[in-house]
């Protein structure tokens, strides 16, 4: 596959690394030349210098014949611009962007590019999970299909002793995998017993995060 | 030399392979070419000149003559055309090139077949002489036996890619002719008598069907254009030295064949050469001169002085006795190394027939390991071994395969005459670097004469001896339908035209990232 | 130093053919083998493996013109033809693949924008190739651009 990488910076440089070492074929496209410079020095010579929401250099890019195009700059105006250039000028399949301001990811999603990672929110939600102390903390949205993969931790209250078919579980939700601590992680029957501190891996429809933290809330952790 | 710098992931190549699948330079000169067309004609002498006297007896010098004349016009159409398109495949891309592809495999498929008898004869003849040191090889079976095991070997040694070492070759040349002026000098100087020669010529003159079929077969004697042709790839500015090439085989052909023919019929009659020394005639002319000629005598014809005399008769009798020993070991390695060189060329002609994609590929397949293209190799070496089969029980193979030598050489030096008339027609403008002179004016256009004649020659001929020789017409015609048959359905397969020319020659690609292979 | 492998890259333009008669006299010296590559530089709006029918004739063409070349010199070449997106780092990669001792590069005196420029692949190779670089800059063409 042929990728091509708007922005040169440790992300964009790791991205075209994994592309490489994966048998694809990675285009960097970086403004600064010092930063182009490296990169061409680090990786070979697949680093264009200019700006990626420029149509000429795009073209340069060989961006007709591309698969897959990702913005992953700090600036949410250049990734915003150099997507929608192509997804609507080149109609390349699969546009991704790096949003690094999680207010500005309704737009892009107004704007018609689906794929978005927010930095914010991808770090907030590891943080989360690193805590321990949040109930709930989503691990991956899966924007094509509606879904997301969260993490959800039963706490001490109502809940614990009782078997899982009593969870009160959105609509459409799946629970994948009981992972307990000391023991063996499983998938749940609907009459495993729940303990306190368990974590449940579940899949439920996009929006229902909220119904979700309020079937776990009946419980409230001891002061 | 340390290197510091280390490969890029993101930098891949890819290495594309040349159109020239195997880097032919271009190192001959005049004459490296001369010497590897000579190894080509220098043999057949040694089969030839029994072969025509068997058919056409007495007229042998006459029609050797003759079939030089169409020699000459022969070399002159391929030194223009060879100039003009310094690529080996000789009748066959000119054919390709005047007319279209069809015309060039058959050119190519005709020129197989004379490719692969030459082969059988010279193989068929190494046994003959070696007969002078072993009687038993005069026996048929023992004989065809004998020429299949060289074949057989030399198979194998093509297939494992021994590669010819050129200073033996021209080694054996310059001994080759060295002899041959020896055998003629001898011939003339003591035997030579105009009456009783020309008596052996009337006496014994052929009927004139025999006639035309004797100068038909003699074209055996004058082969060679064909390996200049292949070459000339690899020769240094072709455009001169092809043609040079040319005419000076065609000079030192002449002299050395005309004198041989004289040297025998003044050893022998041709009933006994026909007899006796049909499948080693010089080995005949070697014996006769060393029992004609009587040492003390002939030294006496020359000086009155004693000494000198005792001096000259004592060389001249240890040169008579080496004579025949000479012929025999010489042509027994001539021989053989001349249907190495069929084998050879009959590999180099179908790879080219099959770059211009007038053969199937599946044919010249390279071996992995020993990179010959091994398939065509065994392919002909084994067809070579079928026509010599009849040998075991035929005694007339000789003359058979004579006949279809002619038919294969006659069509194919048909096609090259009317292929330089149809490019003066056709394209008059193209750069000739060696363009004939004796040209006739005809609608705008010049045609040179030698062409003219040469088509006329060898296409009347090759007509005559179709209608005379029903083993020739049947043998011949099928090997050209097997020709024709794998030729359209191979280019059906590819979805190529059959009458145009294709000549793109698409390189091939070498994927995956580089690797010296 | 013992030169005894040289690599010549060569692009189809004006000073190739001075480069490889350079090379052949550099080489009788030493007995030293000859590369001559062609590289192609393949732009990224195709794939790498592209065939570019007119490229590669063109390449034939110039790679055939430098075998009859070294031939008139008496000195044998063997020649190479690539794919790359840019011939820079081809040109170090194949020096170093074949471990040869020096590289000789050919500069057309072009002016862009009238300022005369070393090119990217020959900026590349001065910068990275591990073996010695001769580079060697046409003549001054006395007709006047």
């Amino acid at each position: 596959m042929y990728i091509i990488i708007v922005g040169g910076g440790d992300l964009g440089f790791s991205l075209a690394k994994e592309f490489f070492a994966n048998g694809h074929e990675a285009l960097i496209i970086e403004k600064d030349a010092a930063r182009c410079e490296e990169v061409k020095q680090e990786l070979g010579s697949i680093s264009i210098c200019g700006s990626g929401s420029e149509i000429a250099t795009l073209d340069r890019a060989g961006i007709a014949r591309t698969d897959m195009f990702i913005a992953v700059t700090r600036e949410d105006e250049e990734n915003l611009a150099a997507c929608q250039i192509a997804k609507q000028k080149f109609n390349v399949p699969r546009v991704i962007a790096r949003v690094n301001n999680p207010r500005n990811e309704p737009i892009f999603a107004k704007l018609g590019i689906d794929y978005t990672v927010n930095v914010v929110g991808l770090v907030m939600e590891n943080i989360k999970v690193l805590s321990g102390i949040f109930p709930l903390a989503r691990l991956f949205s899966f924007k094509d299909r509606g879904t997301e993969l969260i993490l959800a931790k039963i706490p001490d209250g109502s809940l614990v002793g009782r078997p899982l078919k009593d969870l009160p579980l959105p609509e459409g939700a799946v629970v994948t995998l009981l992972i307990r601590q000391g023991e063996e992680s499983k998938i749940p029957v609907p009459e495993t017993v729940l303990r306190a501190g368990d974590e449940l891996l579940c899949l439920i429809p996009g929006g229902s995060e909220e119904s979700l933290q309020a079937a776990l809330g009946q419980g409230r952790p001891a002061p | 030399m340390e290197s510091k710098w280390h490969s890029k992931p993101g930098d891949k190549f890819i290495r594309r392979t040349r159109a020239k699948a195997h880097p032919l330079r271009r190192v001959l000169g005049v004459l490296g070419l001369f010497s590897a067309g000579y190894g080509d004609v220098g043999s057949s002498i040694y089969y030839a000149l029994g072969l025509v006297v068997l058919i056409a007896a007495g007229a042998t010098p006459v029609v050797l003559l003759i079939a030089g004349i169409f020699y000459i016009f022969t070399s002159l159409s391929y030194a223009e055309g060879t100039a003009m398109m310094p690529e080996a495949g000789g009748s066959a891309t000119f054919a390709r090139h005047a007319f279209n592809d069809f015309w060039g495999s058959i050119a190519g498929w005709a020129l197989a077949f004379s490719y692969i008898i030459t082969m059988a004869i010279s193989a068929y003849t190494v046994p003959a002489y070696l007969g002078y040191f072993w009687k038993q090889f005069g026996n048929p079976v023992i004989g065809t036996g004998f020429a299949t095991g060289i074949i057989l070997f030399l198979m194998c040694l093509n297939v494992m890619g021994i590669k010819r070492s050129s200073i033996l070759n021209i080694g054996f040349i310059v001994l080759d002719i060295v002899t041959q002026v020896l055998i003629i000098v001898l011939a003339v100087l003591f035997l030579f008598n105009p009456q009783s020669l020309f008596h052996n010529i009337t006496a014994y003159w052929p009927s004139t069907d025999k006639l035309i079929f004797g100068i038909a077969v003699a074209a055996i004697a004058y082969t060679g254009i064909e390996t200049i042709s292949q070459l000339s790839e690899e020769a240094k500015h072709p455009q001169v030295s092809v043609p040079r090439a040319y005419i000076l085989m065609m000079v030192v052909v002449l002299i050395l064949f005309s004198g041989i023919s004289v040297a025998g019929f003044s050893t022998m009659t041709p009933v006994e050469m026909a007899s006796e020394w049909a499948r080693d005639p010089v080995a005949g002319i070697a014996s006769g001169l060393s029992l004609a000629i009587i040492p003390e005598e002939a030294a006496a014809r020359f000086s009155s002085n004693p000494a000198t005399v005792i001096v000259l008769s004592a060389i001249l009798g240890g040169l008579l006795k080496i004579l025949p020993i000479l012929v025999a070991v010489l042509a027994a390695t001539i021989l053989t190394v001349a249907t190495n060189a069929g084998l050879m060329g009959i590999s180099r002609l179908t790879f080219s027939m099959g770059r211009f994609q007038l053969l199937p590929p599946a044919l010249f397949s390279v071996h992995p390991k020993f990179k010959t293209p091994y398939r065509s190799i065994i392919l002909f070496g084994f067809i070579a071994i079928l026509l010599l089969i009849p040998g075991f029980f035929a005694p007339d193979t000789f003359v058979k395969l004579g006949g279809l030598y002619a038919f294969g050489s006659l069509l194919a030096f048909a096609l090259a005459h009317a292929s330089i008339l149809r490019l003066r027609l056709k394209h008059p403008e193209f750069p000739r670097p060696f363009k004939l002179k004796a040209n006739i004016k005809f609608g705008g256009r010049e045609l040179p004469i030698t062409a003219i004649l040469g088509l006329v020659a060898t296409s009347g001929i090759w007509l005559v001896i179709i209608v005379m020789y029903p083993y020739v017409r049947w043998v011949g015609f099928g090997w050209m339908s097997l020709g024709i048959v794998v030729y359209c359905i191979f280019r059906r397969r590819r979805r190529l035209p059959l009458w145009q020319t294709s000549s793109k020659i698409a390189p091939p690609l070498l994927t995956n990232d580089k690797k010296l292979s | 130093m013992e030169i005894k492998k040289i690599l010549v890259p060569v692009c189809g333009n004006s000073v190739d053919e001075e480069v490889i008669k350079l090379a052949c006299d550099l080489a009788k010296k030493s007995k030293a083998q000859i590369y001559v590559v062609y590289i192609i530089e393949v732009p990224r709006t195709l794939p790498l493996d592209a065939q570019i029918d007119l490229e590669i004739e063109k390449a034939e063409k110039l790679l055939t013109q430098a075998e009859d070349i070294s031939a008139e010199q008496d000195c044998e070449i063997e020649t190479d033809l690539f794919q790359a997106r840019e011939a820079g780092p081809g040109i170090v990669d194949e020096a170093v693949e074949r471990k040869v001792e020096l590289i000789i590069m050919g500069l057309p005196y072009k002016k862009r924008l009238s300022v005369f420029n070393l090119g990217n692949a020959s900026r590349y190779v001065l910068r990275e190739s591990p073996c010695p670089v001769l580079l060697y800059r046409e003549a001054i063409s006395l007709r006047g651009e």
